[in-house]
């Protein structure tokens, strides 16, 4: 026994040194929907009126769950062993069902979050929520669960001061704030298109492109968007765009919370029509027109085939 | 000493080879999957340092993958075969402007091949079933039908010229190539294989291909000549 857990905690002290978490599952996970537990939700304004699902899991390791499952919010930085002063409970889920299912959902309203519920203090004081919508504003919430947890010889003689476990909280940001604007690294004129290169950012989920003709007589034709690309690709490409007429073109990131940023400072393209292989080859003195030349081909494959055929019926 | 322990290597497999399989599932068939490094010669139909192949996609070969299936028609000396086989090769670079014919970033064009041959095979598997060398040398004669694509952009490329950048080019191959029989590893385990999937043999193999497709003429300057010759290996099993 001893020199079982000596071989875990000697386990756990390497893949730590290695910066790895430890291979041991971790026994109680709280997830958003078909996210992993480290993907936080992140909601704008327009989610505020909305509830979402959560789902706890239980997964028994080494000890087992000894209490009911106690399942509260905190806008605090860590979850702590159970809730604290200001922090919202949701309703506890009984012992019977931790062990016995082992999995079942927590439906949190948004606008319930603490960072929007005025709470009262301990000491009487009262927190200083955040309207659910201001612009502007960055409040992140973690969802947290615990549990009494039991030594390796179950749920007798725990000390008066039992151990906690703790769940993998799952992580709901209320996202206002917009990501920067784009930094543009080079633009290459194509085909009918544009593709731009930019700095990667991470804080953004999607990058668009705009393109706008450049028109002497100050007209306003209408821009020309490209597709949503990911802000961690790199390049964006617009097209339906007209050979040797020059753009201006910029960029935007829109985020996880959809929220929108500033253009970039914007470049111009003046997109050129471009050959391929083929116009390579009939530029370079190529004489074959492609096609299927069936008279000179087919004729020894299908004499071939036909020999073949009355072989094998003979 | 050194080559005694290679000599007594070689004795010992060919002994453990010796002992030939009996109640074999009866034979019909060879599948063959195989792939090589495959550039077709195109430039050889300009003049050296012109040709557009190396111009837009480099001088590095594609990746040709194939597979064939080949159906057994004669098994006394030998085997004799009637085989179809498929295959796939792609490669891309940049288009180019079509003023300069300098290359521009950002742009891409490719071309892709799918060559269909229709084979007679030959293999000499008499001494690999019957004197203990498991070595089979065969040959390969057929005909090549060999679709090509070029896109440029994602589409293919259609010049205002009026053709256009697909087609079929047909020729004639001939293979020559050689297989280790593995059954000599495991024969234990080659027994089962018939037993349970109806393998009968199993071989690695590489073989050289020599391929004119150029619709059956000399090339001349500005064809496109899609023949190659190059080296193809692979796996093999008979059943």
């Amino acid at each position: 026994m001893i020199r079982f857990t000596s071989v875990i905690f000697a386990v756990m002290v390497a893949q730590s040194a290695f910066g790895q978490s430890p291979a041991i599952t971790q026994p109680l996970i709280i997830r958003g929907g078909t996210n992993n537990f480290d993907d936080p939700i992140r909601f704008g304004p327009s989610r505020c009126g909305e509830t979402v699902r959560l789902t706890w899991t239980y997964t028994p390791s080494l000890g087992t769950a000894c209490s009911e499952l106690t399942l509260w919010s905190t806008a605090q930085s860590s979850c702590g062993d159970g809730p604290a002063s200001g922090d919202v409970t949701y309703p506890s889920v009984s012992q019977v069902v931790l062990v016995g299912a082992k999995t079942g959902a927590i439906d949190v309203k948004l606008v319930e979050l603490p960072g929007f519920v005025s709470q009262t203090l301990s000491d009487g004081g009262v927190t200083n929520p955040v309207v659910c919508g201001a612009p502007d504003t960055l409040v992140e919430h973690l969802i947290c669960g615990s549990a009494t947890s039991g030594g390796l010889t179950g749920c007798f003689n725990l000390p008066l001061t039992p151990p906690k476990m703790r769940a993998s909280p799952m992580k709901l940001v209320f996202d206002t704030k917009p990501p920067t604007a784009p930094v543009i690294v080079e633009e290459n004129a194509t085909n009918e298109s544009a593709t731009i290169t930019f700095e990667k950012n991470t804080d953004a989920a999607f990058v668009v492109a705009t393109a706008t003709e450049v028109v002497e007589d100050g007209g306003a034709p209408d821009p020309v968007e490209s597709p949503k690309a990911a802000a961690t690709q790199g390049t964006v490409k617009v097209t339906d765009l007209t050979n040797n007429r020059t753009y201006s073109v910029q960029l935007h990131f829109i985020d996880a919370a959809d929220n929108v940023g500033p253009k970039s400072e914007p470049v111009l393209v003046t997109p050129i029509p471009t050959v391929g292989f083929w116009g390579a080859y009939q530029r370079a003195g190529g004489t074959d027109q492609g096609g299927c030349s069936i008279s000179l081909g087919l004729m020894p494959i299908l004499a071939a085939a036909w020999f073949i055929i009355r072989s094998v019926s003979r | 000493m050194t080559r005694s322990v290679l000599v007594a290597g070689v004795l010992a497999t060919c002994a453990a080879h010796a002992e030939l399989k009996f109640g074999e599932s009866p034979q019909n068939f060879m599948i063959e999957v195989k792939a090589g490094p495959f550039m077709p010669l195109v430039d050889r139909a300009f003049e050296k340092g012109r040709g557009p192949f190396g111009k837009v996609f480099g001088n590095a070969p594609l990746i040709m993958g194939e597979l064939e299936l080949d159906f057994q028609v004669f098994q006394k000396f030998g085997s004799a075969s009637i085989g179809i086989s498929g295959g796939y090769a792609e490669k891309f670079g940049d288009s180019l402007n079509p003023d300069t014919l300098e290359k521009v970033p950002g742009s891409s064009t490719g071309i892709r091949f799918f060559p269909i041959k229709l084979l007679g095979i030959y293999r000499f598997d008499y001494w690999a079933l019957h004197r203990s060398i498991p070595l089979v040398p065969y040959a390969k004669l057929g005909l090549v039908a060999m679709p090509f694509a070029v896109v440029n952009d994602g589409v293919i490329e259609t010049p205002k010229t009026g053709s256009r950048g697909a087609g079929v080019k047909f020729g004639y191959a001939g293979v020559l190539g050689l297989s280790l029989l593995l059954d000599v590893l495991d024969q234990r385990l080659s027994r089962d294989f018939d037993n349970s999937m109806g393998v009968n043999h199993s071989y690695l193999f590489a073989e050289f291909a020599l391929q004119e497709v150029n619709n059956f003429r000399a090339t001349k300057t500005g064809d496109l000549d899609l023949s190659s010759r190059h080296f193809m290996f692979g796996l093999g099993f008979e059943f």
